[in-house]
């Protein structure tokens, strides 16, 4: 395994982020895109590659475009697996929102892996700038965050190799990913659980 | 003690202008709960945003393997009961208090507004709901990390047969 030290791409186009962020297709103009745009890059990763590493500091959120990445705890020799994410899933939020920007897990490439990085620093300034796309990239990883509590309230099991690893899906398909923000109706509906 | 002067010292709340924290502070009232009081049950739906004042609450899971135990201990300033409410499923954890507590809760119908990132209030909210949940989620991992300790000793290592 290597440290990250990928060829970067300077841009992504809309099309690529509506594909990956479906949920902001039609919630984002043109004047709230481009200044997102502008702040990401692309990297690619090779097969067991490591992005992050667990406790240590991270400093970008990454959206995975193609691949996967795997998650999980580490202390000394011994990993835990916490379970894989897809296209569409982030990484990094919880550094992020948590405020102590260490990550809370090691994050490694499954298989060649393209990611977009948007760095701590610029997703501060947009927050400045445009709140409109922050806001709306923050609703997601609410989203996100919600999937992998669940599937991380299970105590840890022991598989037949003798890995410790948690029985839960936190990747977010793509059906959920392009759900649009649901209006006062359809949320007390789903409350109420009427259909 | 004035709940709106509270909820501007979270830090979450660093991006709230005042005007948006008295709105949420005038949404929310505040109650004295009696020890082991069952805040939300697993299994059930929950109908309102909790933050805890003063005290502790316990947040416990049913497990897989037939096993009732504390993911968290939860401690003044935090949220809880946002998956399920946001949702609309049933929750997936227990909270419940540990001794006297003084809890604040916001009624579904004043969530569902801030949940939704329509207005600029609820907008702004999106950034205390995500640092709650990565808060929770980075606890969880904590938690984890300690069982790897405990299974394989303080540096990690492999347990001497």
């Amino acid at each position: 395994m290597s440290t990250v030290e990928e060829e970067m791409e300077p841009i992504m186009d809309e099309q690529t982020l509506f594909k990956h962020l479906p949920e902001l297709e039609g919630q984002l103009g043109v004047e709230h895109v481009k200044p997102l745009l502008d702040r990401i890059s692309v990297q690619v990763l090779q097969d067991g590659e490591i992005l992050l590493h667990d406790q240590a500091l991270a400093d970008a959120l990454y959206l995975v475009l193609s691949g996967s990445l795997r998650l999980s705890l580490e202390v000394g020799a011994h990993a835990m697996q916490l379970g894989d994410i897809g296209p569409g899933n982030w990484v990094g939020e919880v550094a992020y929102f948590s405020g102590q920007r260490i990550a809370s897990c090691t994050v490694t490439a499954s298989g060649e892996t393209e990611v977009a990085r948007l760095s701590y620093q610029d997703f501060d300034a947009l927050m400045v700038e445009d709140s409109v796309v922050v806001c709306r990239l923050t609703h997601g990883f609410v989203q996100m965050l919600m999937r992998r509590l669940r599937g991380t309230a299970n105590n840890p099991i022991i598989d037949p190799k003798g890995e410790m690893l948690l029985l839960g899906d936190l990747s977010v398909p793509w059906d959920d990913l392009s759900q649009q923000p649901h209006g006062v109706i359809d949320f007390l509906k789903t409350l109420l659980g009427v259909h | 003690m004035l709940l709106r002067n509270f909820l501007r010292n979270l830090p979450s709340f660093q991006y709230m202008p005042e005007a948006d924290v008295d709105h949420i502070a005038a949404a929310m009232r505040v109650d004295d709960y009696p020890d082991q009081h069952v805040f939300i049950y697993q299994e059930r739906l929950n109908r309102d945003l909790f933050l805890l004042i003063d005290g502790k609450v316990r947040v416990c899971h049913y497990g897989n393997v037939g096993r009732y135990y504390t993911l968290k201990t939860l401690k003044p300033g935090e949220f809880f009961g946002i998956p399920s409410l946001s949702q609309g499923v049933p929750a997936i954890t227990s909270c419940q208090a540990s001794g006297p507590v003084k809890v604040a809760s916001l009624p579904f119908s004043a969530y569902m507004l801030l949940y939704q990132p329509d207005s600029e209030i609820g907008c702004r909210f999106q950034y205390v709901i995500a640092s709650q949940l990565a808060r929770d989620l980075q606890d969880r991992h904590d938690a984890l990390r300690n069982l790897l300790r405990q299974v394989y000793g303080d540096k990690g290592e492999t347990p001497v047969a």
